[in-house]
């Protein structure tokens, strides 16, 4: 019985946890992303926050200017699972994939003309528990 | 018998006691309903994957501050009558204009800050914060905004990093308190602004750069129309500014755009890569002409 008792107690306390307010899971992120973004960039104005689970994948199309140098900072908050960033432009030729880089949490990209990209963003790992992914973009002036 | 049943007391009482919590903290907030997923099904299914679409996070818009970095490249001359009139404010009587405006005199703030103009600067800050707190967002521009600002206000690039973080933050709040329809009215006064002052000085200085520029927002207008189209039903105020949004994009259908491919090259010590994939933009004199007549329409509207 006391083993059915800390077993319920357990499985109760997870789920409070998971259903903590988002505001608290933002900040948390915001904080994680924030050690990647330096300070010589300048954010977008945007962040960008999306729940995920396993199997899901979160895609948007953005345009980076031309002669411009940006940094994409993607960040989850749970520490199971690899976040990967996958870079396309929209005849969908790979550009970047920071799974070929040890799963890095940004990357800094360099456009000699002005594309129009699809970034694809999702995690690496059947185990992966349902969590918050954010990304950052920001331009160096 | 005894210790049974206080046994099964107990386990009632405390499934009471987290049923109790799950319930103020699950589900008391409204802000949670936004973080639910709303699952896509895609035209072309990925049977790996599920696309997941997550309302407005999925349309970037480039910061509309990069149009004052172009114009500081060209040293082109300072325009005093580009930014916004500064009194106008008094007569947005709705949150719809107040947050629009709110876009347009960040934009403008940051056209002001590359000519040094820093009583204007000041003075647009004023405004910021007085609109910020009408909006209820003031919690942004606080305190420590501002006292950063005045010890950076010599310092251009500080200022716009420091601009940017803040509507950066505004935008996560609006977010997380179920006011997307306010960040969503922000990020369309600031873009509308930035190519309003694009327009304006092609007419002064046709510079190719500038009018490239003009032409590559197609994307990011159709992504501005795809944050504010859930809104159209809203108000009437809503669907005209997305039906003006809209007019303006077939104009964009106009523009040529050619794009060829090419092998990016990778610098793994510095963490970059260089994108060099070539893409041409031609934008007719009729074209620009007409973009300009609309968007300075587009944006009369919204300051008057």
């Amino acid at each position: 019985m006391k083993i059915k008792l800390t077993y319920f107690i357990l499985i109760a306390s997870s789920l409070l946890f998971l259903s903590r307010p988002a505001s608290a899971q933002v900040e948390q992120l915001q904080n994680i992303c924030s050690l990647y973004f330096s300070p010589e960039y300048i954010s977008d104005g945007q962040e960008y926050f999306a729940s995920l689970k396993p199997d899901q994948k979160v895609e948007f199309r953005t345009t980076f200017y031309g002669d411009n140098t940006y940094r994409i900072v993607a960040c989850t908050n749970l520490k199971k699972g690899d976040l990967v960033f996958t870079v396309f432009d929209t005849e969908k030729n790979l550009l970047f994939s920071n799974a070929s880089y040890n799963y890095s949490q940004y990357w800094d990209f360099k456009f000699a003309s002005t594309i129009t990209c699809i970034i694809q963003v999702d995690v690496k790992n059947i185990k992966f528990t349902p969590g918050f992914v954010m990304l950052l973009i920001g331009y160096k002036p | 018998m005894h210790s049974r049943i206080n046994s099964k007391h107990s386990y009632k009482l405390i499934f009471i006691i987290f049923a109790a919590l799950f319930l103020v903290y699950g589900c008391g907030s409204r802000s949670n309903k936004e973080n639910v997923l709303e699952l896509k099904d895609n035209s072309q299914p990925d049977t790996l994957s599920m696309l997941v679409k997550f309302e407005n996070s999925l349309f970037p818009l480039p910061s509309p501050y990069q149009a004052a970095t172009l114009i500081k490249k060209k040293n082109l001359p300072f325009d005093e009558n580009i930014a916004s009139p500064l009194d106008n404010y008094k007569n947005f009587s709705t949150a719809f204009k107040k947050a629009l405006n709110l876009g347009i005199y960040g934009t403008d703030l940051s056209y002001l800050n590359i000519y040094d103009r820093t009583p204007e600067s000041i003075s647009y800050l004023s405004v910021i914060k007085n609109l910020s707190d009408q909006l209820g967002i003031s919690a942004s521009f606080d305190e420590s905004f501002f006292s950063s600002v005045e010890k950076n206000i010599n310092n251009k690039d500080s200022i716009l990093v420091l601009l940017s973080k803040t509507y950066r933050n505004t935008d996560s709040y609006l977010r997380v308190n179920d006011r997307k329809n306010i960040g969503a009215l922000i990020l369309a006064g600031g873009w509308v602004e930035s190519l309003y002052i694009l327009t304006k000085i092609s007419k002064v200085d046709s510079d190719r750069e500038i009018v490239n520029r003009i032409g590559e927002q197609k994307h990011p207008l159709d992504n501005l129309i795809e944050i504010l189209t859930p809104y159209y039903y809203k108000s009437q105020e809503f669907s005209t500014l997305i039906d003006g949004l809209i007019d303006l994009a077939y104009e964009f259908d106009g523009v040529i755009y050619s794009y060829s491919y090419k092998e990016p090259k990778i610098d793994v010590e510095k963490k970059i890569i260089y994108i060099n994939s070539e893409s041409r933009v031609v934008l007719s004199e009729y074209h620009l002409e007409t973009i300009s007549k609309k968007i300075e329409a587009i944006r009369n509207q919204i300051i008057g």
